[in-house]
């Protein structure tokens, strides 16, 4: 996979390391957790709950809440509207409003 | 409860003038907004950690908004800013509740303006639920905001301008777009010539982009959409074809490409749940994107003292949201008694002088690319339309069939709409299944009420803890 973050004309911060389902992910200061993701090759945010099929970032913009995550414990968490920290935890949804974190 | 003279609700380019308006004629006011920063979905902000060394990865808009943030600077002291806090319900009185770091207050304004934005249309078709299958205001938010790719090979999808500043985007952060598919024809579009005549700024930077993806050897195919999107856990083939004026896919003209991303840009729908929440009257207008509230000519609507101006009033673009944005502020201090009827109608006069020729612009690019009956309803049997609680086509025409064409009544027999989502994203397309399959006018098939919270709040936030 090449890199999908833009690097020509543009300067990052050192980045630090967020956690997804347990594995290490680069993610740059400032950077949303689902940019982070998209630029790790990271698609799925969660499960349907009915079909448990996968969902990803879809409106980018909060509405559509197809990207709520487990974040640091915190279910229906949208990852297009929440900025990642260092060694914050993220992991797979299933289902929205009755939630479990997939094991 | 605490009570201000003025309360705008979101911090885009409509909200950013209407405060700037209001701070200038002395008239206190509260800006919300929901994300952590202001600028809207056009003027995004880059964190201060991501510098930009070459300009053309800034682009237009990031310095036209970045000058509308440093003017709003300039009365920093005069008005009372809210980030990060979201309202979740407007109530009689013009009482306000909103929810930050997960607990609820509540004030009270004497007057209201709305600036709730624009999002994304839908278009469901075979996969549109696959990760890697996105709007184009996510992508262009990425690749704009955050200088990340949504994906490396690349299919666009819809209508409009839009699709080539996306796809120059795109181009230009190193992807490779595959094609644009452009579901109009542009057949009779000297029609609107008239309303485009003179506006070459802004006709300008269409040409702009069309030659960036003509460089760089991106296809662009009129009369062409999206058919499928395929994968496993995520989009690896596109099917696309050429279609008829009513979306559908010609026979024998399919082609299958490999692809990481499909994005989709069938134009905006104005964001209308606070109006609604607020009673004002709406009416449809398929050339506005949908459902408008009815205003006078400054942006006041059927409630009074609750104004809504930008693009939930109708996609005219950011321009004329920050005229409209001034105009309602304008007229709020006129109201308010803070500026006198020759000073208001000095300024208003040349208000509208400027948003004459830029309204019949944006109107006529909305006609030239306006969504044809059938390319939203087109959608098979087996295509979710309710992504939130994964309700088909098919269940929806079912119910449709048995008699039911009224939203409300679907969303109680389906539960289409009743999801998390509160409908943002399915209402505009169970609209056009029950016009297409009843064969009323849109404007006939009413929309969802909203009621409070407008979003879903974390467990225990609606407890009103304070008024400040």
């Amino acid at each position: 996979m090449t890199n999908r973050r833009i690097e020509k004309g543009v300067e990052r911060n050192n980045p630090f390391e967020i956690v997804v389902n347990g594995e290490k992910i680069p993610a740059y200061p400032g950077e949303t957790i689902a940019a982070a993701l998209l630029a790790a090759g990271k698609r799925t945010c969660r499960l349907t709950k009915i079909r448990k099929e996968p969902r990803g970032i879809y409106c980018g913009m909060g509405i559509c809440m197809g990207c709520g995550m487990v974040v640091n414990g915190k279910p229906n968490t949208l990852v297009c509207q929440t900025v990642a920290t260092p060694n914050c935890q993220v992991q797979t949804q299933i289902g929205v409003e009755d939630w479990e974190i997939r094991k | 409860m605490r009570e201000v003279p003025l309360a705008i609700i979101g911090g885009g380019p409509a909200g950013i003038c209407a405060a700037i308006e209001a701070a200038k004629y002395g008239v206190q006011s509260i800006l919300f907004e929901e994300s952590h920063s202001l600028g809207g979905q056009i003027y995004h902000r880059l964190p201060d950690s991501l510098r930009i060394i070459d300009q053309r990865q800034l682009g237009k808009d990031y310095v036209q908004g970045a000058q509308l943030l440093a003017e709003l600077e300039r009365y920093r002291d005069k008005f009372e800013l809210r980030q990060d806090v979201l309202v979740w319900g407007i109530f009689p009185e013009k009482e306000i509740a909103f929810l930050h770091n997960g607990k609820t207050a509540m004030l009270k304004a004497q007057k209201l303006i709305l600036a709730e934005g624009a999002y994304d249309r839908p278009m469901p078709f075979p996969g549109w639920t696959l990760p890697g299958a996105m709007t184009a205001g996510a992508a262009l938010r990425l690749v704009k905001a955050e200088k990340v790719l949504p994906g490396e090979r690349i299919l666009l999808s819809g209508t409009g301008p839009l699709q080539l500043a996306l796809a120059a985007w795109l181009v230009r952060g190193g992807a490779t777009v595959v094609a644009v598919l452009e579901a109009g024809t542009l057949k009779s579009s000297w029609q609107y010539l008239p309303g485009i005549w003179g506006q070459w700024e802004l006709l300008k930077d269409g040409l702009d982009y069309l030659r960036e993806i003509n460089r760089a050897k991106v296809p662009l195919l009129r009369g062409h959409a999206i058919v499928e999107a395929k994968g496993e856990k995520q989009v690896q083939k596109a099917i696309y074809a050429k279609v008829n004026r009513g979306g559908k896919p010609i026979a024998g003209t399919e082609r299958n490409v490999e692809v990481d991303t499909i994005i989709t840009g069938y134009g905006l729908v104005p964001s209308t749940r606070l109006s609604r929440l607020c009673g004002c009257l709406h009416k449809w207008n398929p050339y506005l994107g949908g459902w408008v509230p009815c205003l006078d000519d400054y942006m006041e609507t059927t409630a009074p003292g609750i104004f809504a101006a930008g693009d939930c009033t109708g996609i005219e673009g950011a321009i004329v949201a920050q005229e409209e944005g001034r105009l309602a502020a304008l007229r709020v201090c006129q109201q308010l008694g803070l500026i006198t009827a020759e000073e208001a109608g000095r300024r208003y006069s040349a208000i509208f002088h400027k948003l004459r020729g830029l309204r019949k612009f944006e109107v006529a690019l909305n006609q030239l690319f306006a969504i044809r009956q059938g390319w939203l309803a087109g959608a098979a049997d087996d295509v979710i339309i309710c992504r939130c609680e994964e309700v088909t086509a098919g269940e929806i025409r079912k119910v449709i069939a048995e008699g039911f064409t009224n939203l409300s009544e679907i969303k109680n027999l389906t539960r289409a709409g009743m999801g998390p989502c509160q409908g943002r994203i399915c209402e505009p397309i169970i609209t056009e299944i029950i016009s297409l399959k009843t064969n009323q006018p849109v404007a006939e098939t009413g929309f969802l009420s909203p009621r409070p919270p407008v979003k879903p709040l974390p467990f225990g936030s609606t407890v009103i803890y304070d008024s400040s």
